[in-house]
């Protein structure tokens, strides 16, 4: 697999030292001079010194033919222009991924009908302190195009989740799985006697077609 | 027409004061009140220091019923941000972006979002000048390698 990773900071750093472990083929895109040749001088001509978003560098890196663009700079705006960028470019061959460092921004991009994006702060760091390999990241990824989604969704107080148990919370058997409970910035691995609250967000695998159901159990109740 | 600008640099400062002396009503919204200073006498309007892409500071500005946003700070993608959210949250009629880095611009018009590519037209402005032929872009990732 092909990725290019916009930003070379702890996070990018890390994805692409795990990847290329994996064999991996791996760009790392990083404008700042300084943070490009330290991770140059580790990892050699995986770096390209440059901004992500400045679109002959995106396409010299390689775009046209990357399978999958991930997007950790600490700018939001800077991950979502880029991801939009390469979606673009590659004609939408190159599956994107971003974080959102902002929690407040998350709304904002749902409505630009960004929809693959993880929280994927916690979610990548918790990943990398302990020690699990990203794999699963991509293997997520690869699932989609068995029309599988990475979904994330919050909690909202009253409603079917709030309170619940994974196991009493009955997700449809085929439709959903939560992966990952991010709780007050930490990310959580659920157990089947984690209880849900208002206000956690839930990262989970779903089926597409189950998408809607699974969101009646994170929204709140409606009053007629 | 009401118009919200966002980014209080010469550009921004420009369309502004020239939108206030064709009788527009003009918001500008920048993140450095100092910036305001660039506005002309002629500039009617009103300024609101804010962040180009933070809905409340949006809503305040009026964006719900405005007819025009002009997306000019330095940052390409804050540009392209505001003007997305201008056209699919607040459903803006138009919402133009200045973007500097041409591939950018002519990505984000492929999508349906205008822009304005100011490298690409000060480029071609001076081989004009020069009396040159029009020059022929390129750019796609099929001939960058």
């Amino acid at each position: 697999m092909f990725v290019i990773i916009a930003g070379g900071g702890k996070v990018g750093g890390q994805l692409a030292r795990d990847l290329l472990t994996e064999r991996h083929e791996v760009v790392v895109m990083e404008s700042n001079p300084g943070k490009a040749r330290a991770l140059q001088d580790e990892i050699g001509d995986a770096v390209v010194p440059h901004d992500a978003s400045e679109g002959r560098w995106l396409i010299d890196a390689g775009i046209g033919r990357a399978d999958l663009l991930i997007a950790v700079t600490g700018d939001d705006e800077d991950n979502i222009v880029i991801c939009q960028l390469g979606e673009a470019l590659s004609e939408g061959r190159a599956r994107t991924i971003t974080r959102i460092n902002n929690p407040r921004n998350s709304d904002t991009f749902r409505t630009l009908g960004i929809e693959a994006i993880v929280n994927a702060t916690d979610l990548v760091m918790t990943m990398i302190e302990r020690d699990v390999s990203v794999a699963p990241v991509v293997h997520l990824m690869r699932l989609r195009s068995a029309g599988l989604e990475l979904v994330e969704m919050t909690v909202a107080e009253g409603s079917a989740a709030d309170g619940a148990t994974p196991e009493e919370l009955r997700l449809p058997e085929q439709g959903g799985r939560i992966s990952v409970i991010l709780r007050n910035g930490e990310a959580v691995l659920p157990s089947p006697t984690t209880r849900l609250h208002a206000g956690d967000s839930i990262v989970l695998v779903a089926q597409t077609e189950f998408e809607e159901a699974l969101g009646r159990k994170f929204a709140a109740p409606t009053i007629v | 027409m009401y118009a919200i600008v966002i980014g209080c640099g010469r550009a921004g400062a420009e369309i502004a004061s020239r939108m206030c002396e064709q009788g527009h009503s003009v918001v500008v919204i920048d993140r450095d009140r100092a910036a305001f200073h660039r506005l002309s006498d002629s500039f009617s309007g009103t300024t609101i220091v804010g962040h180009a892409i933070d809905e409340d500071c949006l809503v305040s500005a009026g964006i719900e019923r405005a007819d025009a946003v002009i997306a000019t700070t330095y940052g390409d993608n804050s540009n392209l941000i505001a003007v997305q959210l201008a056209r699919k949250r607040f459903n803006v009629q138009r919402a133009i972006a200045r973007v500097k880095d041409s591939v950018r611009a002519s990505t984000f018009e492929r999508l349906g979002f205008e822009t304005i590519p100011s490298t690409t037209i000060v480029g071609d402005a001076f081989e004009q000048a020069l009396g040159w032929e029009p020059h022929q872009p390129n750019g796609s990732p099929e001939n960058g390698n």
